[in-house]
């Protein structure tokens, strides 16, 4: 024992010289490269046509339970996002047991549980597993779906979808998915606010005893668990599921481009551009391209050291982030190349990406590079393997799409083997630069610097869900026309000069409806400076005040107060002026931009920059009504929309007129306005404006 | 016969479980101080490489916000014998994955990789903790990245400002007062020697332990650490650690700040002692009791029943010194007014704090505790992790197998009790984050 510890000590004396003398800058050759071993799940099938695949892991005493189900499922026209609602359903209560009792046993077992619209997935400690698979059984076989829960989720799903009709990668992905697949492929179903009104809880019900069956699902069992235990269990808890007949959706043929086309989606007041570069594609999981086309994606564009990112970013600085992508499917999958970047360098970005798309073509990468990405995917492959569900997602993905039964354990060896001409070869199979839509939403100025890509040297317009529309281009105004013509227009329209210089007051009360808070707005104007404003809510009260007064202003609310900040305090001066429409020094802050259309009427377009705010106003060319205002702030970029409609004949005002209804669009949210009460003329106490 | 096969079958399960739980591992210092620690899982063919320093926003001038995690990029600069840009690209050419991050009390650098790596990762951790470059060039970059990173992360995320808000008025004294983010102005102003004098006083390997997890064989993995470790000089100055006492609340105190979200959020912070004590695991329970899963006290009656919360929590923020912060918020529904969210919030805090627990519900929250202790030590990069932490808060690297313990020694008298003490009306902060839109209404 004592010679262990003294041969020991003298190790330590050799290394620790050692230590001294060596040379730091050379760097450490890596060791024999470690086997990595793929374990072969166990696998059964119950009578009912359950699949199940089971990966033991005893690191921990965790197991978990998944189910996938193998469907493509048939939504009603009109009834888009159906399946959005089956997963919250399942698990918000069965015959058995409300939603609170529900999640109370979830919890008491300290689990996990979460369902979707094609799954559902349960985890818990081994020890608790019998009272999960109980829960499990019962979401799959026996949830009662109960009217007050979908429409608390139809609520929620709708106000997702308003935040998301002005979300740019929300509003790309969707135009993206319309054309390359075509409106009415199932890949192509967008929900609209309509498409969930129409959802009913009877659809709800069909779609879950249509889709939730044995036969068509995989259950993935991981853990710390044996396949004895597992077959016992899954046996007394899924063996009593009955199978049924699943039909399935029908794919119509996709269109491939032939040449290249823009597609711009106008999106108001953007900062950014979203740009995608995309086609569909034919290339199914299996197919011996796929890898092939993994490790060209590396190289294009898969990660932070591809050549999109290293072109667009580090060395032009033009976006936070650029990338390329290939989804294979077993219908249709796509490409796509994608970047966000500042307006300005829009069309640079585009020509940037096509330029890369082109050079992976046309030159062979260097050996050292696709060296470099292959030892990533080596490595990365291994780390994936730690977690035991890649184990049995590998499995299923081999019985799912019908891939050879050594497609992963041969993974790597293929990997491997992808050479520089592959490399070639598959990009000039699958990078389309010249058969490509580039679709991009933003800013409608940019538009026409596009247009060079173009084959058909046409920019092709489209809204929100792929529809198309016109280009919404600014027409030039006619010569006779200008901000004096339009205002004096707008003033004839509203009841006349008379009116409008005779008007000393104005007061008015309107509601606003959010998430059924009804919140009531009571404005109060004595021209041309005094100005007052509160909001009440119910019965909570008033919950803000905002007061002007000449040169000062006071704002309120949650108990505290303060004086509003003079570069504020213009706004509301302004609106304060009752006679702004006819004074030419208010009115002559703005210049003339062109004409527009606001929902298919042309109008004129002023605007006015002051107080770092750029305001847009819209005159209807024939009613000559002001129709909608949008206000951005500089800075930020953030923007409000204002819409407004129902001019209306206002008490006591000698025939001046006002709009009643105005739609407002913020970074908070849509709501709609509406004026139950409008006097002018009134008389309005001081204290109204202290 | 079949049932005593059966019983057999559970005795392993059982078995393995309690193995599980165990983790093992070796620690040791280098005569420079540097702690080792040392765990070996052959499961999967790759290795975790990580070194954790005991450096965090705390130990920063007040003058000199953000400069713990603006070394936390510098890191990545380079070193003597690594080209500028080259430290990822190795990683990552060689099969490996890496990242770090920086917190109030300490910054943390890992990388997973395969297992024949190894010796690679071991040498790039050494090089930068010997002789990273720091130099003009490098700081005008990261200047510049750490800006954006600003914009994306905080200024342009809704609620991105919240936990600097809190942190503000929470902490008056203390250091934790700033988030590691900090002033780009202070890391502007900053002169080049007074990076390379922040370098020299912590990234020192006296303040520093090196966790090496895998697939290992641990006699070469210590002739290697001490091939690339043992050179490197001891830090000789003391080390900064702050000592300052933060006063108690004394009375409620109220910030408001107003920034472009959606929703009005509520956030209340109470006093509590420092992680690792015995109340503040019990404050642990405690808020799991309010807040742990679908069932939980704020989850049923605030979002569920009275739907005036989109979005309810409580925890315990990790913090190493005296005193922590526990933390409840609330995001108002549509059209819910804050302080109407504030008072229902408060209307469970106070039904924690004078009418009993029942055991069930107790019950309940310690089977959550022992599930997500289970599942922690899933995967090596976690039970690395989790080494690096004990020993450098506790300098007791076994709390990880004896943590679970801990919580489970509080008891339900320990929870009512902590609950009367510390959510306490007069020590608490209450931040009402509200959109832009009630800041100027009327627009």
């Amino acid at each position: 024992m004592k010679k262990i510890i003294l041969s020991f000590a003298a190790l330590a004396l050799v290394t620790g010289s050692y230590a001294q003398n060596f040379d730091r800058s050379i760097r450490p050759k890596a060791g024999p490269a470690p086997e990595i071993k793929l374990a072969d799940p166990q696998t059964f099938t119950l009578p009912n046509g359950l699949k199940v695949f089971v990966v033991e892991n005893h690191n921990t005493p965790i197991v978990s339970y998944s189910f996938q189900f193998d469907v493509d499922p048939i939504i009603p026209d009109g009834k888009e996002g159906l399946d959005e609602f089956i997963g919250s359903l399942m698990t918000s209560g069965t015959k058995k047991m409300n939603k609170q009792q529900f999640d109370e046993a979830t919890d008491e077992i300290g689990a996990t549980l979460a369902a979707s619209g094609a799954g559902l997935y349960g985890k818990s400690m081994t020890k608790h597993q019998n009272r999960l698979l109980q829960l499990m059984a019962d979401a799959l076989m026996n949830a009662d779906f109960k009217q007050a829960e979908l429409d608390k989720l139809k609520k929620q799903s709708k106000a997702g979808l308003e935040q998301s009709k002005t979300e740019p990668d929300a509003m790309l992905g969707n135009v993206s998915k319309v054309l390359n697949y075509g409106k009415h492929h199932p890949y192509a179903e967008l929900t609209t606010d309509a498409s969930i009104d129409n959802v009913t809880l009877k659809d709800c019900n069909n779609y879950y005893s249509t889709y939730y069956r044995p036969n068509v699902a995989y259950l993935a069992v991981v853990g710390d668990i044996t396949v004895a235990e597992a077959k016992a269990l899954v046996t007394k808890y899924f063996g009593a599921w009955k199978k049924g007949t699943v039909p399935t959706a029908t794919f119509p043929a996709v269109t491939f481009p032939t040449k290249t086309t823009v597609d711009f989606v106008p999106r108001e007041n953007s900062v950014q551009s979203v740009i995608g570069i995309t086609y569909p594609l034919n290339l199914k999981p299996g197919d011996p391209d796929v890898i092939k086309t993994r490790m060209l994606n590396e190289i294009l564009g898969g990660s932070g050291t591809g050549r999109l990112f290293l072109n667009l970013r580090e060395k032009h600085g033009w976006t936070y982030g650029s990338y390329s992508s290939f989804d294979n499917d077993r219908v249709i999958g796509h490409f796509q190349a994608y970047a966000k970047a500042r307006n300005v360098v829009t069309d640079s970005s585009v020509n940037e990406i096509l330029a890369e798309m082109r050079r992976i073509r046309d030159e062979k990468v260097d050996e050292k590079t696709l060296q470099d990405m292959k030892n990533y995917v080596n490595g990365t492959f291994a780390i994936g393997l730690e977690s035991p569900q890649t184990i049995a997602r590998y499995a299923i993905n081999v019985d799912l799409y019908k891939m050879p039964k050594d497609y992963y354990k041969n993974y790597l060896k293929n990997v491997n083997a992808v050479t520089v001409n592959d490399i070639q070869a598959t990009a000039q199979k699958y990078i389309k630069p010249d058969a490509a839509r580039i679709i991009v939403v933003g800013d409608k100025d940019e538009a026409l610097k596009l247009q060079r890509f173009a084959s058909d040297g046409t920019i092709h317009y489209y809204d929100n869900y792929g529809n198309p529309i016109a280009a919404p281009t600014t027409a030039k105004a006619d010569e006779s026309v200008s901000v004096a013509t339009i205002m004096q227009q707008y003033v004839d329209a509203i009841g006349g000069k008379a009116a409008v210089e005779g008007l000393t007051s104005l007061s008015s009360s309107a509601s606003m409806s959010v998430q059924g808070q009804e919140l009531l707005i009571v404005e109060n104007i004595v021209s041309p400076d005094k100005y007052s404003m509160s909001i009440n809510a119910g019965a909570m009260g008033e919950v803000q005040r905002i007061t002007v007064n000449g040169k000062t202003g006071k704002m309120s609310g949650m108990g505290q107060s303060q004086d509003i900040p003079e570069q504020m305090l213009g706004q509301y001066l302004e609106k304060a002026n009752l006679q702004s429409p006819i004074e030419a020094s208010e009115y002559s802050k703005y210049t003339l931009k062109g004409i527009e259309q606001v929902e298919g009427k042309d109008c004129y377009v002023l605007e006015k920059k002051a107080d770092g705010e750029k305001t847009v106003a819209y005159y209807d060319k024939n009613s000559h009504l002001l129709v909608k205002v949008v206000t951005t702030d500089e800075a930020s970029g953030q923007s409000q929309t204002a819409v407004m409609s129902d001019y209306k004949e206002v008490k006591g005002g000698n025939g001046y007129k006002a709009p009643t209804k105005m739609k407002v669009q913020s970074p908070q949210g849509a709501m709609e306005v509406i004026v139950n009460k409008i006097e002018a003329n009134k008389k309005i106490k001081e204290s109204e404006f202290k | 016969m079949k049932r005593f096969l059966l019983s057999v079958s559970l005795l392993t399960a059982a078995t393995f479980a309690a193995k599980a739980q165990n983790i093992k591992f070796t620690e040791y210092d280098l005569p420079n101080g540097l702690h080792v620690i040392l765990h070996e899982d052959h499961n999967t063919p790759i290795v975790n490489v990580s070194v954790m320093y005991h450096v965090g926003s705390k130990n920063e001038d007040p003058k000199r916000t953000g400069f713990a995690h603006f070394f936390e990029h510098l890191m990545f600069e380079g070193t003597q014998n690594i080209e500028r840009g080259e430290y990822f690209k190795m990683i990552q050419a060689n099969g490996g994955v890496l990242n770090a991050n920086t917190s109030q009390d300490r910054t943390y650098y890992f990388q997973t990789m395969p297992s024949n790596q190894e010796e690679l990762a071991l040498w790039m951790e050494s090089e930068r903790m010997l002789h990273a470059k720091i130099d003009s060039t490098g700081i005008e970059t990261q200047r510049k990245v750490v800006k954006e990173e600003k914009k994306q992360s905080y200024d342009n995320r809704p609620y991105g400002h919240l936990m600097e808000v809190v942190f503000k008025n929470a902490y008056t004294q203390h250091p934790y007062n700033w988030m590691p983010i900090g002033s780009a102005q202070y890391i502007d102003e900053a002169k080049e020697s007074e990076f390379m004098d922040f370098y020299k006083t912590f990234y020192v390997p006296n303040n520093a332990v090196l966790v090496v997890a895998g697939d290992i064989n641990p006699q070469q993995t210590k002739k290697w650490i001490e091939k690339y470790f043992g050179g490197i000089k001891k830090g000789t100055g003391v080390i900064p650690r702050p000592n300052v006492k933060e006063p108690a609340f004394g009375k409620e105190k109220v910030a408001y700040y107003y920034d472009e979200v959606p929703f009005p959020a509520v956030i209340v912070g109470y006093h509590i002692p420092k992680i690792g004590s015995d109340d503040a695991y019990a404050m642990e329970i405690l808020n799991k009791i309010l807040s742990g899963g679908a069932s939980s006290r704020l989850q049923v009656e605030l979002v569920d029943k009275q739907q005036k919360s989109l979005g309810v929590g409580a925890f315990n923020f990790p913090l190493e010194d005296d005193p922590g912060l526990s933390m409840l918020f609330g995001i108002a529904n549509k059209g819910v007014d804050a302080k109407d969210l504030l008072k229902a919030m408060d209307a469970e805090v106070e039904k924690v704090r004078t009418q009993p627990i029942s055991k069930a519900e107790f019950e309940k929250v310690q089977t959550q505790v022992e599930t997500s202790f289970a599942e922690q030590n899933a995967k090596i990069a976690g039970v690395a992790e989790n080494l690096a932490t004990s020993y450098t808060y506790f300098k007791n690297t076994n709390l990880v197998n004896t943590e679970l313990k801990k919580y489970q020694n509080v008891t339900l008298a320990d929870v009512e009790r902590v609950a009367k003490k510390y959510l306490d009306p007069n020590n608490r902060l209450v931040v009402y984050y509200l959109p832009k839109s009630e800041e100027n209404k009327g627009k």
